[in-house]
């Protein structure tokens, strides 16, 4: 049953394509277990499961997480301006070092703020990990190896996007963790 | 070069500027963070020597205090309260603890030799252990590794390194030893500290990133320290300069580039922490760049603001410059990383650009329009103008010296007032016209501000009172009158006169003219600051809790889903499949993915469990919650996760979960189960000590808090225990703004529901108290006043406080005002200290009450006091009290409900021996720890120690509650002490300054007794002896007068007969020249007896008009008024006089619409005109002869026929055409004043003294009766003569008489 809901939920919600996918571990299973099911049933059975699985499987990579494009040009680019168009008015932000930006800050201040924290580093593969959305409400987060333009040195790290809905979705809270 | 030339304030200003350059570049450069091997190096062999030293001496002051207490123990002296914290005196059995004094957290007995010691260590924890006797040690908490303190009243300057080893090693090579890893970007220093059982090598170990950090901690410290210099030394710059209006707009340049330069530097926002509030000085900036071009605006309006159409144009002109500075406010923010060229650059560029350009423009206009010709000035304006930036500047200072004072001056706040003055004259063509005009102008001020709110989206609050205070300060009549007036000011060198000279007794101490106008200016622009701020705080407040909060607050379940997902992916990172997962899992590497998950980074309490098919738990690892088990779940074999709500020991929390199925094949192995605990920590707190309330500086959110209800208004969540009256009136809102009160606060909070759960969630700030409102008013005041002291230094030096010092009144005020301010502190600090105690009071009687709440539960868990306590009786009083609690058997720890705090030694496994004492066998009910944070009691079995939230208590000794009453209370006592003061200095002062007047009336000559005779006794003698003394003198001087006029007789006796005498022997001789010349009857003698007769009618024509002089004189008593114009007479003298003295250059200035009609007497009035310019021709003619026939004595000798004047003022000088003499007339209301002024030969003050004597005169052959008689018809006219001289330059005479003789 709770999955039932689980399904249910992800599918009646309006990114479905976007939460359906969400998290990497679930779509491993998820194949996994239809592996199996293809396994053990007949072939009629498999031409329709065929058939469904065809059907979703273009949403499966037409898009995996909320506001992916333009958050992963502004990490990779170092050019936060995308960040003006996709937060909300003032937007939430605690960063753990290597930055150093805490505070609540207009969505213009945050972009020039992030650009130039982002200008010591270089953002080495970008990992999306997890998202979890509901109807207005979506987090998800991306690891990332940063390295130090200065030194060479390679931190790991997570950025926590949470997200709103109004309209499209936007950011209100960034938090950035450091992973030892 | 630059310097050459440069007068010394210039030189100062110069040197300024170019040490606030060499300072910022050398901030920038000397001070980068980027790190390298020997800069670190340098920077940890500095330190490590400090750290190895206290580490040293802290190990020494362990073994005194543990020798210190073991000979009072072997003496049987030693008491249980003796100890302090984390201190234990042991005896050790068999490697059993049998007795022990004081609390230990931590003992591991060690094979040591008596008086050996050595650290031991527990999870970062360093204990110190040193064994007195065979069974006997001592053990101390020395410090932790983690928090790298060493204790809290020992702290090592070493900023960045954090001691992340810790460990017994042998290897020599490795001690004092520096290493730098460049790929892994650590650094690390190992030294050694030898100790009896051995040595311990501590390594320092730190990366790059917190290397950095230190680096760029010094360089702000070093950007704090440059600003302040930088204020220092520009207010100190204010304070001395010269008040000239590009001056002051170079000085702000200088200052503005100094904040842009360290914005930059600073990489952000520079916050100046002013009392509660957070100022973010870049809006200094923007409030520096809108003032000048406000300020430059009116300059250039000045004469075309007399309108309304002019004053719309000033104010959309207004609009457009405030909103310009939002574009620039922007450009300040940017990063110099993101430096390109968009459009908030150039506009920053412009700004700088006219910042600089603006006071050059000053300079350039005033220098064309006042001629200065001051010493050191500089020469040439070409050369500068190209050395760049530099001549600009100096350009400009050139400019600002050069500028006589007429602008708007100074803008700094402070100097507001005087600026007032300005406006004021701007603006008098409007206000002056009356209240429908001002109604008018209000209007445009509040299109002005709609303007603003709606075109440029400023905040309608801020705009609104920048335009109100704007506009109360331009018609405020104080302020003006402080700028014009200068009576109350320090009194300035007098002109050389002799009413000057006379007068220079009437010294006066007050403050500077418009001291307490431009106070009051400083005491508007506090109050709105204050507001300003306030309501900013509060918006932004609002703004946060609106737009952030709410959705952090209503995504929580979301985020306890998430950190599940999360944890999903790290086991799927770490293995190929749940089967291989399950199978090979252990403890140890649940551990580790726990550790690697965000659960642990945001010390979040969650678990994850293996459980097998028969549902025992096979594997697991959790933190801060037990395994809850949940009755209908089901498995699949995929991860499911949702959110579920559970009972924890009687309880209802929320879950989120995690779960699936692991199969292999067919068979079903087991599940997996990850749990988060989805409680408020989620949101709130990160890394379980930042707050998500805090997260921003500004809006300061310490008060912050949050209330939790349920749908059947049961209060689920209160952190604050917020105690909240009609909850079901409060929840009928949704998402909007309410009010509500607790304990005498009023609070704002926001009300909205969570969609799923229904809850109810207000989050909530307190609103500001009068007391509140008010001590930040006072606050703000304060620092401007300071602000305002510095600024006006240069005019408070002139204040002569030694007379200040030496005045009667003012010691009276003074004594009294402190009198009253000490009472004022001593009530305000007894009332501080009350309000503390009864707080505290109350604190406790919160903790006892929780107390006594924890003891009921534990008595009916334990059932009748014998029953068995476990770690879940444990968790559920912790989740009732919402506090931690720990539980010992014997004094020895059994169980937490806190196992972090337990396995982190921050509860002591034996309980402190003095507690123990005081509940066995004192048989206390419950102890308090000395700390107050932990309240012990106890059971059959067993000791509870209930901890209490530090967090709370804090907040509340945080709350400036009593503070803000305690600033309010010391204000109005203050204030009711100088008003009490200012009365009774009154009643003191005014019988003596009564006296004081009576005393000025006797020096102007009015000799009236005092009427009003004070009844008290001392005043009364005092009053009494004036008056007899006024008695006396009256006498005295009648006598006097009567033997002057006596001598006045004798004198002009004398003087008369001198007239007379003189020409008689000549006459005489005459006489007898025309008797020989008849009896000789010689050739010629006709001709001879005709210049003899000749002569003596000439001699008897000079003794006539010498009695017509003394006749005048004895005319001088009566006063014959007849109306007449002023002007023409004056006119009519001065042409006459042209006439007969052509060598002169005359002329009459007049305002032309002046009404010169006056009704004196015109007689007198034309022999006064004659008499100065008579005594001018003569100063000015000197003693040589002219060329031509006639003399200028002769000259006299005919207007003096004319005019009946006295002969005796004759004039032996001739003049050529080389002097001037000008005669200005001015009327004001009902005195008229004519000024003759002459390019003569001048008098010495000596001379000036005596020229109105009746017998002085500077002349061979003059009377000196002159100006004696222009003195007393002056005097006669009740008029004032003022002379001003100077020897060789010439000589002005000012008479200021009465338009109405009869009204004078």
């Amino acid at each position: 049953m709770a999955v039932m809901n689980n399904m249910l939920s992800i599918i009646s919600s309006s990114h479905r394509k976007a939460a359906f996918f969400s998290s990497l571990a679930l779509e491993k299973t998820l194949y996994r277990w239809i592996a199996l099911m293809i396994k053990k049933t007949t072939t009629g059975k498999k031409i329709i499961f065929l058939f469904f699985f065809c059907l979703i499987a273009p949403l499966a990579f037409a898009q995996f997480y909320l506001l992916e494009q333009p958050i992963e040009e502004a990490i990779l680019n170092g050019d936060f301006k995308a960040f003006r168009e996709i937060c909300t008015e003032k937007t939430s932000v605690n960063l753990e070092p290597p930055f150093r930006l805490k505070g609540y800050f207009y969505r213009e201040k945050l972009s020039e703020k992030l650009t130039g924290e982002f200008s010591h580093f270089q953002a080495k593969k970008i990992e999306w990990v997890s998202l979890q959305v509901e109807e207005k409400f979506a987090i998800q987060s991306l690891n990332l190896i940063l390295r130090n333009k200065r030194s060479g040195k390679e931190t790991y790290y997570k950025f926590i996007f949470f997200l709103t809905k109004k309209k499209e979705w936007k950011l209100y809270n960034l938090r950035g963790l450091r992973i030892e | 070069m630059f310097f050459s030339g440069l007068n010394k304030e210039k030189k100062v200003f110069a040197v300024l500027f170019v040490l606030s350059l060499l300072l910022v570049l050398f901030a920038f450069f000397a001070g980068s963070a980027e790190v390298n091997s020997e800069k670190v190096y340098k920077s940890i062999s500095a330190n490590v020597e400090s750290l190895e030293r206290d580490l040293k001496n802290r190990i020494g002051a362990f073994e005194k205090r543990g020798a210190d207490l073991y000979e009072k123990f072997a003496a049987g002296k030693l008491d249980h309260d003796e100890m302090l914290p984390k201190e234990a005196l042991i005896i050790e059995e068999e490697g059993n603890i049998s007795t022990y004094f004081g609390e230990i957290y931590h003992f591991e007995s060690k094979a040591l030799t008596p008086g050996g010691w050595c650290l031991i260590e527990i999870s970062g924890d360093i204990f110190f252990l040193k064994k007195f006797a065979a069974r006997t040690f001592y053990v101390k908490f020395f410090f932790n590794i983690e928090n790298n303190s060493l204790s809290a009243d020992l702290e090592y300057n070493f900023f960045f390194a954090k001691l992340k080893y810790f460990a017994e090693k042998t290897q020599e090579a490795a001690a004092d030893s520096y290493h730098y890893e460049k790929e892994k970007g650590l650094f690390s220093y190992n030294c050694f500290l030898k100790h009896a059982n051995g040595q311990i090598l501590l390594q320092l170990r730190f990366s790059e990133e917190e290397a950095e950090l230190y680096f760029k901690r010094k360089k702000n410290i070093f950007l704090y320290i440059t600003i302040l210099i930088f204020l220092l030394l520009n207010t100190l710059y204010l304070s001395y300069s010269k008040k000239r209006t590009a001056a002051a707009l170079c000085r702000l340049a200088l200052l503005v580039d100094l904040f842009f330069l360290l914005s930059l530097v600073r990489e952000s926002n520079l916050y100046l922490k002013l009392f509660d509030r957070n100022i973010e000085l870049a809006s200094t900036y923007r409030l520096a760049v809108v003032l000048l071009f406000l300020v430059s605006l009116l300059y250039f309006l000045r004469d075309r603001l007399k309108s309304k159409i002019n004053y719309i144009a000033f104010n959309l002109s207004l609009v457009f410059v405030i909103g310009f500075s939002n574009r620039i406010l922007k450009a300040v923010n940017f990063i110099y990383a993101d430096f390109n060229f968009s459009f908030e650059y150039l506009s920053l560029l412009l700004s700088l650009l006219l910042l600089h350009l603006i006071p050059l423009f000053f300079a350039r206009g005033r220098t064309v329009s006042a001629a200065y010709e001051g010493p050191g000035e500089f020469t040439s304006d070409r050369v500068d103008r190209k050395a760049g930036f530099f001549s600009k500047l100096f350009q400009g200072i050139k400019g600002t010296t050069s500028a006589a004072y007429e602008g708007p001056g100074d803008f700094i706040l402070a100097r507001f007032g005087r600026k007032v003055g300005f406006f004021s004259k701007l603006f008098s063509g409007i206000h002056k016209k009356g209240a429908a005009n001002i109604t008018a102008l209000l209007v445009l001020q509040g299109a002005m501000v709609l303007l603003l709110h709606y075109v440029f989206k400023l905040a309608f609050f801020n705009v609104l009172v920048f335009s109100l205070v704007l506009f109360i300060m331009l018609l405020f009549p104080q302020a003006r009158r402080g700028r014009v007036s200068s009576g109350g000011g320090p009194v300035l060198p007098q002109k050389k006169s002799a009413a000057g000279l006379k007068g220079e007794a009437k010294k006066g101490h007050s403050f500077p003219g418009g001291f307490f106008p431009r106070l009051t200016v400083v005491f508007l622009l506090a109050l709105s600051i204050a507001y300003l701020t306030a309501f900013n705080s509060v918006n932004d407040k609002k703004q946060f809790i609106t737009h952030n909060l709410k959705n952090i607050f209503l995504n929580q379940d979301n985020y306890a889903r998430f950190i599940a997902r999360e944890m999903i992916h790290e086991i799927h990172s770490r293995s190929t499949g749940l089967v291989d997962f399950f199978q090979e899992c252990t403890d140890s590497k649940l551990v580790n993915i726990w550790r690697m998950s965000i659960a642990r980074r945001e010390n979040v309490a969650s678990g994850i469990f293996l459980i097998s098919k028969d549902g025992e738990i096979t594997c697991q690892y959790s933190y801060q919650m037990p395994f809850i088990k949940l009755p209908t779940q089901k498995f699949f074999p995929f991860w499911s996760i949702e959110d579920t709500t559970a009972e924890l020991f009687g309880k209802e929390i929320s879950l989120a979960i995690a779960a699936a199925g692991v199969k292999k094949r067919n068979e079903t192995l087991g599940y997996i189960i990850i749990q988060v605990l989805n409680s408020p920590r989620l949101i709130l707190r990160h890394q379980d000590r930042f707050n998500i309330f805090t997260i921003d500086k500004k809006i300061n959110g310490r008060d912050l808090s949050y209330i939790k209800l349920n749908e059947e208004n049961h209060i689920v969540e209160n952190p604050s225990n917020i105690n909240l009256r009609d909850v079901a009136g409060i929840l009928e809102n949704n998402d909007r703004w309410i009010k509500f009160k607790h304990t005498g606060l009023s609070f704002n909070g926001y009300i909205f529901k969570h969609s799923r759960s229904r809850n109810s969630i207000i989050i909530f700030f307190p609103g500001n108290t009068i007391f509140k409102n008010f001590s930040g008013i006072i606050e703000i005041f304060l620092f401007l006043f300071i602000l305002f002291l510095l600024f006006y230094f240069k005019e408070l030096r002139k204040i002569e406080w030694k007379s200040i010092y030496y005045s009667f009144s003012i010691r009276v005020f003074s004594f009294l005002t402190l009198i009253s301010l000490l009472t004022a502190i001593i009530f305000s600090l007894f009332s501080l200290n009350f309000n503390l105690q009864s707080s505290q009071r109350k604190m406790r009687q919160v903790e006892y009450e929780k107390g006594r709440t924890a003891q009921n539960i534990a008595f009916n868990l334990l059932g009748e006091e014998s029953g068995e306590i476990n770690q879940e009786h444990l968790l559920l009083m912790s989740e009732l009290l919402n506090s931690d609690v720990s539980v010992y058997e014997k004094g020895v720890i059994l169980d937490s409900s806190n196992q972090r705090k337990l396995m982190n030694a921050e509860i002591p496994v034996y309980l402190n021996s003095h507690i123990l004492h005081l509940l066995d066998e004192q048989k206390q009910k419950f102890v308090l720890s000395r700390d107050g944070y932990s309240l012990f009691f106890k059971t059959a079995d067993y000791i509870f120690a209930v901890e209490f939230s530090y967090s709370w208590r804090k907040i509340l000794s945080e709350r400036s509650f009593h503070t803000d009453f305690i600033i309010t209370l010391f204000f109005i006592l203050a204030i009711i002490g100088f008003s009490t003061a200012f009365f009774f200095r009154g009643k003191i002062i005014s019988p003596i300054n009564e006296l004081n007047r009576g005393m000025w009336e006797v020096e102007k000559g009015n000799l009236e007794p005092l009427q009003k005779v004070p009844p008290e006794i001392e005043l009364k003698s005092l009053y009494l002896g004036f008056n007899s003394m006024i008695e006396g003198i009256r006498r005295e001087k009648q006598n006097i007068s009567e033997l002057s006029r006596m001598r006045a007789i004798i004198r002009m006796g004398r003087r008369v007969a001198h007239e007379v005498k003189n020409p008689l022997t000549p006459i005489k001789l005459s006489a007898e020249q025309i008797l020989k010349s008849l009896q000789d009857k010689n050739p010629g003698y006709e001709e001879i007896i005709e210049k003899s007769i000749n002569f003596i009618m000439d001699e008897t024509e000079h003794l006539r008009q010498v009695s017509y002089g003394f006749l005048d004189l004895s005319r001088l008593d009566e006063v014959l008024a007849v109306e007449f114009d002023l002007l023409e007479l004056v006119k009519e003298e001065v042409f006459n006089f042209s006439q007969v003295y052509g060598g002169f250059e005359f002329s009459v200035n007049a305002a032309e619409a002046g009404n010169y009609g006056v009704f004196l007497d015109k007689v007198k009035i034309k022999q006064v005109l004659v008499n100065l310019l008579l005594n001018a021709i003569e100063a000015g003619a000197g003693p040589q002869s002219i060329n031509g026939d006639e003399t200028i004595s002769s000259r006299s000798e005919n207007l003096r026929k004319e005019t009946r004047l006295s002969p005796m003022s004759s004039i032996d000088a001739v003049g050529d055409k080389k002097g001037w003499i000008i005669v200005d007339i001015k009327e004001q209301g009902d005195r008229v004043a004519i000024e003759v002024k002459d390019s003569g030969i001048g008098m010495d003050g000596k001379e000036l003294e005596l020229i109105f004597d009746i017998d002085y005169s500077t002349k061979e052959i003059g009377t000196g009766i002159g100006l004696f008689i222009v003195k007393r018809i002056v005097d006669l006219h009740k008029g004032k003569i003022e002379i001003e001289s100077e020897k060789g330059v010439g000589t002005t005479i000012v008479l200021d008489l009465p338009r109405n003789v009869e009204k004078a």
